[in-house]
Order: structure tokens, then sequence, then C-alpha cells
């Protein structure tokens, strides 16, 4: 059992000396938080992400749409929460929806209804491309542009743009 | 047809003849018979008559010739006799030429010789007793003075010594007298003096042709005659119907004479002294009773029988011609009736000879006779129909028989070889019961054995309960080890459920840990550049975060096998449970087994036994089974000779139908 264990914990010791953080060796174009919504990877830049919660209770709109969960009481400020699984067509509908990303833009905030949080880290310049041709609609609109391996990075203005009391898209 | 008319003709001229002169031949044999008895009882009766009464006569003729003897030998002759001797004598010498005795002769003959003619006398003699001279006779004057010489031998020695011996009048039989040669019978008597003193014999001899006078007179037939016998079987009569003189010289010697001279009487039809049949009657003359003689004559009667059957002979030629009419006349009626009857009955016959050679369709005139002739025509039509009828009957089941026949021969060849496979089959049966004999052998040894190996069985099936009871004793055990070890399981369970909550928790402190860090790291990165070190703290936490939350993961994943391990330890514990229960139940159903089988192998041990008798018997039982079929085998063999012969019978039977198919289809029906 100790010797094991010991295995495990000196396997891990290789593991943190061999790996690098990226940003740390190279100047990012964009720092973001990267988290999942369904099977799909999103991220929004860390500038615009207020913090990250655990979802508490969502008190359902009257009148709101399909988009618009309802509210919630994030350290006493009440704000809305989207879900955007409807919206950017996200693949594999089945969701957790266990944390809340808070964006702020100004006066502006929204909590997006997020499965997992992975982390943040930065995005260098020659991994961003520009939204891919082959998306359209809405979600098109909400993406501010999609890495080479699938992480899609949302605009966050778009987004707070959702909110019909920022007099956005609504 | 000629012949069978003539036939007829001729049996009824016979039947005729004999329905005629057979009656007339019986009452000619019964009448003839009769009339002859008669006839002959007739002529008996006339010979026995005769011969009685002749008999009389020639007794009446000697007592009185013999009576008047003895009065004139009284004095008057004794004086004579005295004279006669006196003058006789002279000089004491006898001579009877003297003058002196011729002269007394002349004095004594006129008397003498008138007796003698008076009383039929052929010659009257006086013999002197005192010296037998011969002193007178009527017959021979002459022989006188012969002296006593020709005396001897003579009839007149013979009754001069008798009337000397018996001193009163005798008879002397006749005697051949030696001077004459004739037969000659002499009756004489004493002469008496006045004192009573026999002084001389008077002989007087019998005048044979008086006797035969006697003998027949009273003759009514032609070949009737007496006849007298002495006792010495010779004739002392004369008999008419020989020529010749018979006294002394012919012999008679017959049946008759024998049965007379034993002093009986009676008739017989003999053959006579001539050869001749004749009816006779005889019997004696009794002279000994009426004479006091020595001898006796027998009086024979008799008749030719020709003679007393020439009426018998007459009858029946009257009969012969009486017969010889009536058969004529039978002859004549019989032709007539014949020649009446034979014509229908010709007819008749000639259609029976058709029918005869079998042609039954033939057509009988039916006459309209109301005889029994014309009762036969219609019998005998009504016969041929019957007959023509029954033909076709019998043609048309002599069919039936011919096909029943072939059939029973076919059915009788089945039954052969059935007979023959029940012969096989019970052979086969014998050699199997010898089999099955050998068998229940085997049985009863292989029961013997079983017997042995049961009672090895119960004993093994004593161990077995004993053991099933240890068995269950350990699966008790074991069952109270599978408890202790199910709570064992269920305390890991739940200390398993202790750690996923500590994991969870751990995890929870990952995943805020990892929120953290993130946060940090916002914040780090909001702050710009002064933020980087603290962002690579954050960072660092983060991974921190992410370690914990991986370990957690693994402990988890490993904290899922125990969980899967102590959930089959759980279900294999329930099982084993279970399955210890189901032993438990199990190794009770095996002692309640082995009771059971204790109890099965007890009564096994019996039905063994049971089955050794059985078999036993069964030894007994095939044996008589055996004999049993050695009886069926003989009686298959015997079944199968009756078979045989059962064969042969219907193979005649069917020759016999096609016999009588054959015969019967010869008829023309």
């Amino acid at each position: 059992m100790g010797r094991a264990r010991q295995e495990i914990l000196d396997g891990r010791a290789r593991e943190l000396a061999r790996r690098q953080s990226p940003g740390a060796s190279e100047d990012p174009a964009m720092r973001v938080v990267e988290f999942t919504i369904g099977a799909g990877r999103y991220a929004v830049e860390s500038v615009f992400a207020a913090e990250v919660v655990p979802v508490g209770p969502v008190t359902p709109l009257a009148r709101a749409g399909a988009l618009l969960v309802g509210v919630t009481n994030v350290r006493g400020r009440i704000l809305p929460v989207v879900d955007l699984r409807a919206l950017v067509d996200a693949p594999g509908a089945h969701a957790t929806g266990r944390y809340l990303v808070v964006l702020r833009n100004g006066g502006a905030e929204l909590a997006i209804l997020a499965d997992e949080i992975l982390s943040e880290h930065g995005l260098a310049r020659e991994q961003i491309q520009g939204p891919l041709p082959a998306l359209c609609g809405r979600r098109r609109e909400l993406l501010r542009c999609v890495t080479a391996d699938g992480l899609a990075v949302l605009d966050p203005e778009r987004v707070l743009a959702l909110d019909p009391g920022n007099g956005g898209m609504a | 047809m000629r012949h069978l008319k003539m036939n007829l003709t001729g049996k009824l001229i016979a039947e005729f003849l004999l329905i005629a002169l057979v009656p007339l031949a019986l009452v000619s044999a019964i009448g003839f018979s009769i009339i002859r008895t008669a006839l002959l009882n007739s002529a008996f009766e006339a010979r026995a008559k005769d011969r009685i009464l002749k008999t009389a006569w020639i007794l009446q003729y000697l007592g009185d010739r013999m009576a008047n003897l003895g009065v004139l030998g009284g004095s008057e002759t004794a004086a004579a006799v005295e004279q006669l001797r006196a003058a006789g004598t002279a000089a004491g010498r006898w001579s009877a030429r003297s003058d002196a005795y011729q002269a007394a002769y002349d004095r004594v003959d006129p008397r003498l010789r008138g007796f003698a003619v008076a009383n039929g006398f052929v010659d009257v003699a006086l013999v002197d007793a005192a010296g037998g001279r011969l002193l007178y006779t009527s017959a021979h004057r002459e022989d006188l003075e012969a002296g006593p010489g020709p005396m001897e031998g003579s009839g007149l020695t013979g009754i001069v010594a008798l009337v000397t011996a018996a001193q009163k009048p005798t008879l002397a039989d006749y005697a051949v007298s030696e001077a004459s040669g004739a037969p000659a019978a002499y009756m004489g008597a004493p002469v008496r003096d006045q004192r009573g003193v026999m002084v001389a014999v008077l002989a007087a001899q019998l005048d044979d042709s008086a006797i035969q006078a006697l003998m027949d007179s009273g003759r009514l037939n032609d070949t009737s005659e007496c006849q007298l016998i002495g006792d010495d079987e010779i004739m002392r009569s004369n008999s008419r119907l020989v020529g010749e003189p018979t006294i002394l010289s012919r012999r008679v010697s017959t049946a008759a004479v024998e049965g007379a001279l034993k002093g009986t009487s009676g008739t017989a039809v003999l053959k006579d002294s001539r050869g001749v049949m004749a009816l006779m009657s005889f019997g004696p003359v009794g002279l000994p009773a009426a004479f006091a003689t020595a001898f006796d004559w027998i009086m024979v009667s008799k008749i030719d029988e020709q003679e007393t059957m020439i009426d018998v002979r007459r009858l029946a030629l009257a009969v012969a011609v009486i017969a010889a009419v009536v058969a004529a006349i039978v002859v004549a009626a019989g032709l007539i009736a014949a020649r009446r009857m034979a014509r229908p009955i010709k007819e008749v016959a000639r259609q029976a000879a058709l029918v005869g050679a079998g042609d039954l369709t033939v057509q009988i005139p039916v006459s309209g006779r109301s005889d029994e002739i014309g009762t036969l025509t219609r019998v005998f039509a009504e016969v041929v129909r019957n007959l023509s009828k029954q033909t076709r009957q019998i043609q048309e089941a002599s069919g039936v028989l011919a096909s029943s026949s072939t059939e029973i021969s076919t059915t009788v060849a089945q039954l052969a070889a059935s007979i023959t496979e029940t012969t096989g089959s019970v052979n086969e049966t014998t050699t199997t019961m010898e089999e099955l004999r050998q068998t229940t052998r085997v049985a009863t040894d292989k029961a013997q054995a079983i017997a042995l190996d049961t009672q090895q069985t119960s004993d093994v099936s004593q161990s077995g309960i004993a053991a099933v009871e240890e068995t269950l004793q350990h699966i008790e055990r074991i069952g109270r080890q599978m408890g202790v070890i199910t709570d064992a399981i269920t305390r890991l369970n739940e200390q398993g459920q202790a750690i996923g909550e500590i994991i969870a928790t751990v995890n929870d402190f990952a995943g805020q840990s990892n929120l953290l860090a993130v946060n940090a790291a916002i914040e780090a990165a909001r702050a710009g550049d002064e933020g980087k070190g603290f962002a690579v703290v954050a960072d660092e936490i983060r991974r921190l975060a992410e370690q914990s939350r991986q370990a957690t993961q693994q402990v988890q994943g490993i904290l899922h096998e125990v969980q899967r391990g102590v959930a089959a330890a759980v279900l294999a514990a329930e099982q084993g449970t279970r399955i210890v229960e189901a032993g438990t139940q199990q190794a009770r159903q095996t002692g309640d087994a082995l009771h059971a089988l204790a109890g099965s192998i007890e009564r096994t041990a019996q039905a063994v036994s049971q089955i050794s008798a059985s078999s036993q018997e069964m030894t007994v039982g095939v044996g008589q089974v055996t004999e049993a079929m050695g009886s069926i085998q003989q009686s298959s063999e015997q079944n199968a000779q009756g078979a045989g012969q059962l064969e042969a019978a219907a193979r005649n039977l069917r020759e016999l139908g096609i016999e009588l198919q054959e015969l019967v289809g010869a008829l023309k029906a």
C-alpha cells in the first residue's frame, strides 16, 4: 500500500516538472476562461469574466424566452441567467448546468449556465482563427473566434446584448 | 318286351298253379296220410283179431281133444289094454301075429278107431306102460309086429315119455318120424284101471290138415295167412302161400318172432320169410298155460303190405288226375289274366327302361284304369316327375358339394399348414420353456444373490443415514460461518459508502478549489501585469485541484470496484446462504430418502424372498408347462396325422363330389 502510494505521488511530481505553462513562456494574444456547455467547449475573455460560481437557486421569469432561464442571486446581485444551448446549437443537449460564468462589461452583467469550468489560460495568436464560415445564424453572431482545436470564444458584448435589460438585441 | 310278357305270363301261371296246387297237394298229402294210417291201423287190427281168434280156436281145438283123450283113458280102455296085453303075450313072449291078439285087436279096434275118426286124429295108439310096448295103433296095424323098434325116436316115443313123467294128459311138439320121415305131433293121456294105476299111455297124432283148415278159415284177402312157429323159429304149420310143406322145414327168423318168443305180442311191418314186406300181428299161443307143456308156439297173422295199400294207391291216382285238371284250368286262367295285365305294364316297363337309361323327361301316358295298374301308372308318372325334380336338386347340390369339398380341401390344407406351424411353435415354445426354466433357475440364484446384496445395501444405507446426519451438522456450521461472513460484508459495504461520501466531499473540495483558482486567475488577468505572479499561483492551485479531482476520481473508481466486489460478495454470501439452506434441505431430503431407501431395501428384501419363492414355484410351473407342452406336441402330431387323414377324406369327398356330378350329369332332368 505505501509503495503504490509513493509511486503515484512520484508520477504526479514528474508530470508537474515536465509541463510548462503556455502563457508563461509566450506572450498570449488574450486570456480566456474555458468551460463546457454540453459537449461543446466555450470560452470568454478573462477581462470580461467577473467570476465563476456554483449555480444557486434560479427563479424563472414570466414571459421570458427559451434563452433566458431566469434570475439568480450572486453575492447580493440579481443576475439574468441564459442558457446558450438553445442559441449556439450546442451538440449533446445533455447538460448539468452546475456553474455560472458571470460576464461583466461596464455596468452590464449576465450569468451563463455552464456544465464544467475547465481553466483560465492564454491563447496564442496563431491559435486564433476567424469565425468558421460553416457556422450560421445567431451562433455565428455570438462567436468572436474559434481556435484550431475547436474552442469557441464567445463575444461578450453580443452575449451581454442578449439580456433585454441591457438594451441589446431584443 | 316279348320276353317280359312271357316272363310275366309264366310267373302268373306259376303263381296260379302254386295257389291252386299247393292246397290240393296239402289236402292230398294229409288225406293220404290219414287214410294210409287208418288203413294200416285197420289192417293191423284185422291181423290182431285174426291172430287172437286163431289162437283161441287152436287152444279150443287142442283142449277139446285133450279132454276127450283123458276121458277115453278110463277103465274101459284099461280093460282093453289088459286084453291086448294078455292076447299078445303067449308063452311069455310077445307076438302080434297070434290069433288071440288079432281077435283082441278086432274087439278093441272099433271103439278106438271111431274115437280117432270122431276127433279127427290121424292115428290113435296104446303103449304099455309096463314095458313100453305098442299095444294098439289104428293107422299102422302092420307095424305092430315090428316090436318096439319102430317106436324109438318117433313122436310116439316122446309123448309116452312125457305122459309117463307127468301122469296126466299132455301135448308133444312136432317131431320127425323115423318111420315115415314126416313131421308129426302127438298128444297123450294116461290109461288108468279101476284102482287108478296107469297101465298104458293113450297117444293120438294130430291131423295137420285139420289144423291148417283152422288156420285158413275166415280168410278174406289174397295174401293174408296165419302161421304157427315153434320156439326154435321153425314153422309148425304149412303156409298156403308156399307150394311145399313147411312144417319143421322153413325157418322164420324175424323181429316179430323174437319178440313173441319173449312172451310179448304186437304188430309190425316186416319182411316175411319170402322177403316180402308184410303187416304182422304176433303173439304166443299160450300152450304152457293151457296144457303145462314145456314148449310154446307162436301165432303170426300177416298180410302183404302191397295188398293193404292198394286203396291208398287208388286215392293217389285220383288226386293226380284232379291236380292235372286243376292245373290245366289254372294255366288257362293265368294266360287270360296275364294278357289283360301285361299290356299296360309293358308300356310302363318301356318308360321305366328309358328312365333307367337316365332319361327323366319321358311322358307317361296315364290311362283311365281305376284298378291297381292304373294306380301304378299314375304313381309311376308321379315318381318320375318327383325323381326329375329331385335329380335337378341333386345336380345343384352336387355342384355345391363339389365347390364345398374344394373349399374343404383348401381349408384342410390350411389347417394342416397351421398344425405344422403349431407344431413348430410348440417346439419353439418347448425350447423357450427350457430356456425359461434355466432363466428361472438363474433368477432364483440371482434373487438369493440380491438378498445378500440387499443386506449389504441396508447396512450401507444405515451408514449413509449416519453420514447425512453428520453432513447436516457440518452444513449448519457452514451456515453459521456464512452468517458471520454476511455480517462482515455488510459492514464493509457500509464503510465503502462512508468512503464514497468522503470522496464526494473531497471532490467537492477539489471543485471549489478549481473554482477558486479560476476566479483567482480571472482576478489576476484583470489585474494585468501585476497579477501575473498571482496568476501562476492560481494556476498551480487550479492544477492541484485538478490533480485532487483526478485522485478522487481514481479513488472513486477503486471504491466502485470495491463496492462492486462487495455487492458481488453480498450476492455470493446470499447465494451461499441459500445454497447452505438448499444443502440443508437437500441433506434432509437425502436423509429422508435414505430412510425411505432403507425401508425400500427392507421391502426389497421381502420382495426378493418372495421372488425367490415365486421363482421356485415358477420352476415347478415351468416343469408342468414343459410336460403340458409335450402333451400339446403329441396332440399336435396327432392333429397333424388327423389333418392328413382329413385331407385324404376331403380329397375323397371332392372326388366323390366330382363323381356325383358326372353321375347326375348323365341324367336328363
